[in-house]
């Protein structure tokens, strides 16, 4: 009698739950998969950084020349000639999720599947959601979860409206449905939580997290009694946000200090909001060392001011006018949605000078173990869109570090056409190769047995988006990557 | 008894629709279910007679063969029994029967937005068709459908987590202790502007930002000035944290919870420092960040529903009206059992409806439908608009809290007033936008000129739906689609969402917006969408009035909706203050806000009355925000089995 009634979105929260793997499964599967004890043996990554340039590129100036072992690397590309050695380049890696949805716009459909490899969790534009955890969530359940920080997001730039704090708007990160991840894009913040106050005595910080563990402890023992009265969508949303007192808990037991933190040195005109070119590297340098010091083995670095900037910095290159010519475009984001418009390929190159800092600093640094630490950290640098223009195939990837031991110094193509036919196509060339599948060799280089990713077309999705991939979503590894 | 059994009875019936209509589901008992009434019109008559002229005359010109929807899993022939074919496919499929409601309905996305009213002759032919593809058999099964009798029923009740205002404001309320809202976890919107607290959840640093902000209170109380106990004290500390918790949490607690907001007594901490963790356990747990929702014991209910429980409604009622916690009349009616009758509970709205606290509530709602937010973001051209910065968005947000307040709470408060009311409050930076003299230091009330009618031409509004180098002909036009007359347009996920506002090629904004009518993926919203945005283009992107367009064209303003032009946008405003879907519309949003959540399917029939009582109260809107809080959804709670 009830068929008038549409499922519920409790009904659809409890049938997802099993899609998007609830803390205490993701647990479980940290512990069964003995990636924690593998990690750190010979071949495996113990680490996994996440850098995320937004709004594309332009794929003329990204895709190598050459051939397979034996390229050059382009204008954007370029700054990392000195890593060519130790990174591989991927081109031709479709996300295919957004044509499971059928509402949102095309950058809520390629921000929220490009690194979940799903589609929404609901098809409700007022209430939109990834379908499930992004990648390097399902990497931190099983190998973060002994260090303080299970996972460690640093944004650069982004607005002050939240104590040091953003949630990326239409967000790429997502511990699971409902739940996105915020990142520090403060730097003093960021400092202050994952290092410490310093202008305290050790004796009084030692204090302080034991009392704030204390009074975390209690809190939890009040989700406890709560959780049992409350109809089960409410608990779902109760228990992602105990999980998040569960860590913070975690985190004062552990403790972090004893460990050499960065130095801020700002001038009083520095504003984190919109410098971010003082910001890269300083967020860099927070992420490394937090890493150096084992703080947290999973971290991200992003970009917030996606939309709307104007990156002074790169006047200089850009003939001394200003990237994004005001007289003719309202934002950044328009600019490059008018295709290639000269300049831009400067700012894409600057997101890999970033990039080049960061693997500088990691292979420069030695951790714990007497490890350096790019041998033994995956960076994965993605972007949502090959183009400004909106175009969701062939992403442009670059791998570093540590593959899981597969030999590095390759561009691994998989387009089948030129970027400059794949442009006159509108970007409507598939070439059967997914990020699912980019995902699943990642999953694999760090010792997991999984062969899936995201949605994999073994669960039945509604039908009224006309697209029919059921069943023939690519599966397994990315050809060629890891046996490459 | 299932709620579907309780609530879904035969195929005819209709919401009232008059003001004789009592307020929606706020009878102290759920009613009873009457005989279904069979109905003797075969399948096959039924589709001829009533769903094929439906299905002609709403659907076909889109879900046809070339026809914009012929991509859609619903491509109709024209043939009956293919199209019931077809139909009964679709329908079988998961989640299939849902799709052929909501979509039409706009419940559900859907490009050709809503095109039938759910509770309407069409809405119950449509509902029959679907009961009928369901479970065919024509006499013997007579299809179901919903009507707006009968027992309350209230859709889903999430337990709403506080935003940060109600925290900072419970705060200040409960220890007289400031709390600067940044610094709580981020209370995040969803697309479009509508903020819902049952979507809205905690992240890793935003768990650590409320531990920190419960520091920062406990360091500000003086505890014995709050609870009159002296420092060594520890029976009467325990009795001052059992009695404050019952304040926090909102409702008395359980030995188990007793003990817990206790233990830190039991340290050997010396009472006031175990106090301070005791307060910081209090406010970092769930019972106090998300609002009760349980059963109320001692209150009849059937086996599908339940009275909330009087605490319960008595800090629904309190965040919902004066966006912070209960006072003590509110708690001391809940602690006497006093909050689950129709009358208990439109005394005490009342009297919270007319609290000046209330004024906080509805600038925050309007701040919300307004979307000002997007201000924060906001960035202006330099050379285009000097007068741009920080301080002066600042006056547009007061502005804007100022004037609906004052529409609210100044006179007549009717949705016909916040459409077309001429007054508004000017600073000196504002007064220049509006080309009024310097009134000087502070804020003036002022009467402006026939060009500002109401909310959607003043400067808040206007800037917040703008650009950096020009006004956003499709923002406004959108927002008047969205959120004043709640069509639901779709997105296609793959249509390129930008069109250059001004692309260098010469020409004005409503040349370059003629794009949007050659191509056909576009047309479908923009035909509707353009047309009302440039009715708005005599407001520049600040919203100063402006004759002329940036390369000197005289501005034409003149558009279109529904087929009616006009010349001006004071003539769209004026129609659209007096339009019942707006005001219907308008009563939605505030439905939305107060349950925090969108609107739903089991929602019609308690809207349908609403919007029936809103309309024919004169659009008084504080009549409305009594009547949601009296509201099934509001007040009933649908228990599992």
């Amino acid at each position: 009698m009830s068929r008038l009634w549409r499922p519920s979105r409790r009904s659809l929260l409890q049938g997802g739950a099993a899609l998007s793997l609830p803390f205490w499964t993701r647990r479980a599967r940290a512990q069964d998969s003995g990636a924690w004890d593998t990690a750190g043996g010979v071949g495996l990554p113990k680490r996994l950084i996440v850098f995320c340039v937004p709004q594309g590129t332009v794929l003329e100036e990204f895709v190598p020349v050459g051939e397979a072992d034996s390229f050059t690397l382009p204008y954007i590309l370029e700054p990392l000639a000195a890593f060519q050695d130790r990174l591989c380049v991927v081109t031709g890696v479709d996300n295919l999720a957004p044509q499971l949805n059928s509402v949102g716009n095309a950058h809520q459909n390629a921000n929220l599947t490009v690194l979940t490899g799903m589609p929404f969790a609901e098809q409700d534009a007022d209430a939109l959601s990834a379908g499930g955890p992004s990648i390097e969530q399902v990497i931190a359940d099983a190998i973060g979860g002994q260090t303080p920080y299970p996972r460690l997001d640093l944004a650069i730039g982004g607005s002050e409206t939240s104590s040091g704090l953003t949630t990326l708007t239409d967000g790429l990160l997502w511990h699971g449905q409902w739940d996105p991840v915020t990142a520090y894009n403060d730097p003093s913040t960021a400092l202050l939580r994952i290092f410490g106050d310093d202008s305290i005595s050790a004796e009084d910080a030692w204090a302080l997290r034991a009392q704030r563990a204390s009074v975390l402890d209690k809190v939890l023992r009040g989700f406890d009694q709560l959780a049992p009265q409350v109809p089960s969508d409410d608990r779902l949303r109760l228990e992602s946000h105990a999980d998040k007192v569960s860590q913070l808990y975690d985190r004062m037991v552990a403790g972090t200090g004893a460990c050499t933190r960065p130095e801020l040195d700002l001038s009083s005109a520095y504003d984190y909001t919109v410098d971010d070119d003082v910001s890269a590297p300083i967020f860099n340098d927070i992420l490394v060392t937090a890493m150096a010091c084992d703080y947290t083995r999973v971290g991200t670095i992003t970009f917030a001011n996606a939309h709307d900037h104007d990156f002074p910095w790169l006047e200089a290159l850009n003939g001394g006018t200003p990237i994004v010519d005001r007289s003719v475009y309202d934002s950044w984001h328009t600019m490059v949605h008018d295709d290639w418009v000269p300049g831009a390929e400067h700012v894409y190159r600057w997101y890999h000078e970033v990039l080049e800092d960061l693997l500088t600093r990691l292979a420069n640094t030695t951790d714990a173990d007497g490890d350096n630490m790019l041998d033994t950290t995956l960076v994965l640098c993605i972007s949502e869109y090959s183009s400004g223009r909106h175009w969701s195939t062939a992403l442009p990837v670059v791998l570093a570090g540590n593959l899981g031991g597969a030999s590095l110094g390759r561009w691994l193509d998989l387009m089948t056409v030129s970027p400059t036919e794949f442009r006159d196509a509108g970007g409507y060339v598939y070439t059967g190769h997914t990020n699912n599948q980019l995902f699943v060799s990642l999953l694999q280089a760090f010792g997991l047995p999984d062969e899936t990713f995201g949605y994999d077309g073994s669960f039945a999705l509604a039908d009224w988006t006309g697209v029919d991939v059921g069943g023939t979503m690519p599966q397994g590894p990315l050809p060629g990557l890891l046996d490459g | 008894m299932s709620l579907a059994h309780a609530v879904i009875i035969a195929l005819i019936a209709s919401c009232g629709t008059t003001d004789t209509t009592p307020p929606p589901g706020t009878s102290d008992e759920p009613g009873t279910e009457d005989s279904p009434v069979a109905d003797c019109v075969t399948d096959a008559e039924f589709f001829a007679a009533d769903a094929a002229p439906l299905l002609a005359s709403r659907c076909m010109g889109c879900h046809v063969e070339g026809g914009l929807a012929e991509d859609s899993a619903n491509v109709l022939s024209g043939e009956d029994d293919t199209d019931w074919l077809m139909l009964a496919e679709l329908v079988a499929g998961e989640g299939g029967a849902t799709l052929l409601l909501e979509k039409p309905t706009g419940l559900m996305s859907h490009g050709g937005g809503e095109v039938i009213d759910l509770v309407s002759d069409e809405g119950i032919v449509l509902q029959e068709l679907v009961a009928r593809l369901e479970a065919p058999g024509g006499c013997e099964n007579p299809g179901e459908s919903v009507v707006c009798e009968g027992a309350p029923r209230p859709g889903p009740t999430p337990r709403l987590r506080l935003t940060d205002a109600q925290y900072a404001n419970a705060v200040s309320d409960l220890f007289g202790v400031e709390v600067d809202p940044s610094n709580l976890p981020e209370t995040t919107r969803n697309l479009d502007s509508r903020r819902f607290s049952s979507n809205n959840p905690v992240s890793s640093a935003g768990a650590e930002n409320l531990l920190i902000a419960s520091e920062t209170v406990t360091a500000a109380i003086d505890f014995a000035e709050l609870t009159g106990c002296t420092e060594t004290d520890e029976d009467c500390t325990r009795d001052a944290l059992l009695s404050l918790a019952e304040q926090i949490w909102r409702r008395p607690l359980d030995a188990d919870e007793q003990a817990l907001v206790t233990a830190p007594l039991d340290t050997g901490l010396a009472p006031f420092e175990a106090a301070a963790l005791s307060i910081q356990v209090m406010l970092n747990a769930p019972q106090f960040l998300y609002l009760d929702a349980r059963p109320g014991a001692d209150v009849a209910h059937t086996d599908a529903l339940a009275h909330l429980d009087d605490h319960a409604v008595a800090a629904r009622l309190s965040f919902f009206l004066v966006d912070t916690t209960p006072d003590a009349e509110l708690r001391a009616a809940a602690a006497a059992g006093e909050l689950h009758t129709r009358e208990q509970i439109q005394a005490q709205a009342e009297r919270l409806a007319q609290d000046p606290r209330a004024l906080r509530a509805v600038a925050a709602f309007h701040e919300d439908w307004l979307d000002l937010s997007r201000l924060d973001e906001a960035t202006r051209d330099a050379d285009a608009y000097p007068a741009f910065d920080e301080d002066l968005v600042s006056s547009m947000r007061t502005e804007a809290d100022l004037f609906v307040t004052e529409v609210v709470w100044g006179g007549e408060a009717t949705f016909d007033v916040l459409m077309q009311s001429r007054t508004t409050w000017v600073d000196s930076d504002l007064a220049a936008l509006y080309g009024l003299e310097d009134p000087g230091e502070g804020w003036h009330r002022v009467t402006l000129d026939e060009t500002r009618p109401g909310a959607l031409t003043r400067t808040g509004f206007l800037s917040a739906h703008a650009y950096s180098a020009s006004s956003a002909p499709v923002k406004r036009g959108y927002f008047v689609l969205k959120d004043l007359l709640c069509e639901e347009l779709a997105v296609p996920p793959d249509v390129d969402m930008v069109i250059d506002e001004d692309d260098g090629s010469g020409g004005t904004i409503r040349d370059r917006l003629e794009a949007h009518q050659t191509d056909s993926s576009c047309a479908g919203c923009h035909v509707r969408i353009d047309p009302i945005g440039l009715g708005f283009e005599h407001y520049d992107a600040l919203g100063s009035w402006r004759d002329t367009w940036e390369d000197g064209t005289p501005v034409d303003a003149s558009g279109e909706l529904d087929g009616v032009a006009f010349e001006e946008v004071t003539e769209l405003l004026a129609h659209l203050a007096t339009r019942s879907e707006a005001q219907a519309c308008y009563a939605t949003r505030w439905y939305e806000h107060a349950l925090g959540r969108p609107a739903e399917l089991e929602d019609v029939c308690t809207l349908d009355t609403l919007h029936s009582r809103f309309e024919a109260s004169g659009g008084d809107i504080r009549a409305l925000l009594v009547d949601i809080a009296m509201s099934d959804a509001f007040v009933y709670l649908e228990e599992g089995p």
